[in-house]
């Protein structure tokens, strides 16, 4: 398939069909005068043809004559344009307007009455219009059969053709003008559509919307259905792959239980360097499936997940000023209400239970907890006024699937890490002046 | 003598007379006594940017003339003498009118 722009395609399409249609129109009506001017002026030949014919006289001597010739100025006047020519047997009698030229009719048989019309060179470079009719005269006139001939300027006719022409062109321009401009709007109105497809995807890929859905024109509506039949197949595809991993963890749950039930033995049996060693395989591999085994069971509940954020801290505030402070701290909070993120609520009171701990622990005097938007997501910031930690040690603890097992402020950390990211969100750590600021960055709900 | 030559010219002016102009022209035309007309003013009309209105054709002193009236552009009437067997201009019957060249309106 070719790219570029549908709506160049279209309008290159439309432009020319108009193009073609408009010269094509121009011409058929340029033809459709011409022809309608030379039957006028055939009609005004035949009038002055009657004309002549009616002034034919017999002289004394028996020759033919124009006894009244028409009045018309144009056949006196020489090469005044409108002429007539009558021949018979033995004579030529021509108009004066013919001056010293004489009309060459073409030599076919004209049936007694026949009409016939013919295009003939005039005097100079002029062309005639030319209408020529056999005519049996009467008794009187001697009854001999003659040619009479009226002719005209045949300029005259291409004049006025083209003069229509010269008028009929800047209609043609301006209905030009306007088909391509109605061609344009058409393109734009009937595209639209597609810029709405366009603007569902987004939006599902944002995630504030499931679905593309099908309130479309016909013409789109299948590509919409494929887009969410596309959609539904992937997300069936990411159930199963998560139930997959799930199966898996949970599989591999019983024999590593089996495996440090072993290593006990071998401990028994007086081997405990080696029972050591399986344990410590054993339970690292534990650690594995259950934060796998976490991280299924925290998909399954956020993505229906809306909890207000300011409620939460507040909620995890009082809990941890009754337990763990010794000293009383001073807590500004300053948390919008407004704030309704995508994760469960005991995941939420996780996250920032073990971050709101730890900063309880190391502060000083106060702790500050802030939340501000940012797109689609929250970002909390929690400080502490206490020591902080060493720039090398936050370079540590940020490394991805670092866990400070020997310390519990590491271990509180990475849970709070790992629930936040299997939401889609972050935990980040930078030294504050005094003390240590977190950043959880959290999805916001889109329901 | 001088009786013959006028009795002569009358013969050789009879069908002048005797017929109308245009037919008389078509036979000076025929006997390759004339240039035809359509020739002729053409060239003239472009000169003195006018308009054809009438045309006469005469014979002086043996030569045939083409006596041409005509309405120039700026509406003056004009009368144009040619030598209707060479096409030269022979004289301009009107008021102020210099043979050297044509009309000027300015």
């Amino acid at each position: 398939m070719k790219t570029g722009s549908l709506r160049l395609r279209l309008f290159a399409a439309s432009a020319l069909s108009v193009s073609v249609a408009l010269m094509l129109a121009f011409w058929g009506l340029g033809l459709l005068f011409a022809s309608h001017v030379e039957r006028r002026a055939i009609d005004s030949l035949a009038v002055q043809f009657d004309q002549i014919l009616a002034g034919v006289e017999r002289g004394e001597t028996g020759d033919l004559q124009i006894g009244s010739a028409p009045a018309d100025a144009r056949f006196i006047t020489p090469f005044g344009g409108l002429y007539w020519q009558i021949e018979t047997d033995t004579q030529q009698l021509r108009s004066r307007s013919l001056w010293d030229f004489a009309l060459d009719l073409p030599a076919d048989h004209l049936a007694d009455g026949a009409v016939h019309v013919h295009d003939l060179p005039g005097p100079g470079d002029s062309t005639l219009l030319v209408m020529e009719r056999k005519v049996q005269l009467a008794a009187r006139l001697g009854g001999s059969a003659i040619r009479v001939a009226v002719a005209m300027d045949a300029s005259e006719l291409e004049e006025s053709t083209e003069d229509f022409r010269e008028d009929l062109l800047p209609f043609t321009l301006v209905l030009a003008l306007f088909l391509v401009l109605a061609g344009v709007a058409q393109i734009f109105v009937g595209l639209r559509p597609l810029n709405s497809v366009g603007q569902r995807v987004a939006s599902i890929r944002a995630g504030d919307s499931l679905r593309v859905g099908d309130d479309f024109p016909t013409e789109i509506r299948p590509l919409a259905r494929e887009v969410d039949a596309l959609l539904d197949q992937r997300e069936k595809d990411i159930e199963q792959a998560r139930h997959r991993a799930g199966d898996l963890a949970h599989g591999l749950k019983t024999p590593l239980q089996a495996l440090l039930a072993e290593a006990r033995q071998v401990r028994e049996a007086g081997l405990p360097d080696t029972a050591d060693s399986i344990e410590k395989t054993a339970d690292t591999m534990r650690r594995h499936v259950e934060r796998e085994l976490n991280r299924v069971r925290i998909a399954a509940r956020a993505a229906a997940a809306r909890t207000d954020l300011a409620a939460a801290v507040g909620r995890v505030v009082t809990v941890v000023q009754k337990a763990s402070t010794p000293h009383k701290l001073t807590w500004e909070i300053d948390t919008p209400d407004d704030i309704m993120v995508a994760v469960d609520m005991a995941d939420l009171f996780e996250i920032l239970g073990a971050i709101l701990e730890n900063a309880a622990r190391h502060a000083r005097q106060s702790v500050r907890v802030g939340a501000r938007k940012q797109g689609k997501a929250v970002t909390v910031t929690i400080q502490d006024d206490g020591a902080g930690i060493a720039q090398d040690k936050i370079a540590t603890l940020q490394r991805r699937g670092a866990r400070a097992d020997e310390s519990g402020t590491g271990l509180g950390l990475a849970i709070a890490r790992d629930l936040a990211e299997s939401l889609g969100g972050s935990v980040d750590l930078a030294p504050a002046d005094p003390g240590l600021v977190v950043r959880i960055t959290l999805p916001l709900s889109a329901i | 003598m001088k009786h013959a030559v006028i009795l002569l010219l009358c013969v050789l002016a009879g069908p002048l007379w005797a017929a109308e102009d245009h037919d008389a022209a078509r036979d000076a035309v025929r006997r390759n006594q004339v240039i035809p007309l359509s020739d002729i003013i053409p060239d003239v009309l472009q000169r003195f940017d006018a308009r054809l209105l009438e045309v006469e054709f005469e014979r002086e002193d043996g030569q045939f003339i083409y006596e041409l009236e005509l309405i120039t552009g700026s509406g003056r009437m004009i009368e144009v003498m040619v030598d209707a067997a060479s096409g030269e201009i022979l004289g301009v019957d009107q008021e102020g009118w210099q043979a050297n060249g044509p009309e000027r309106d300015d």
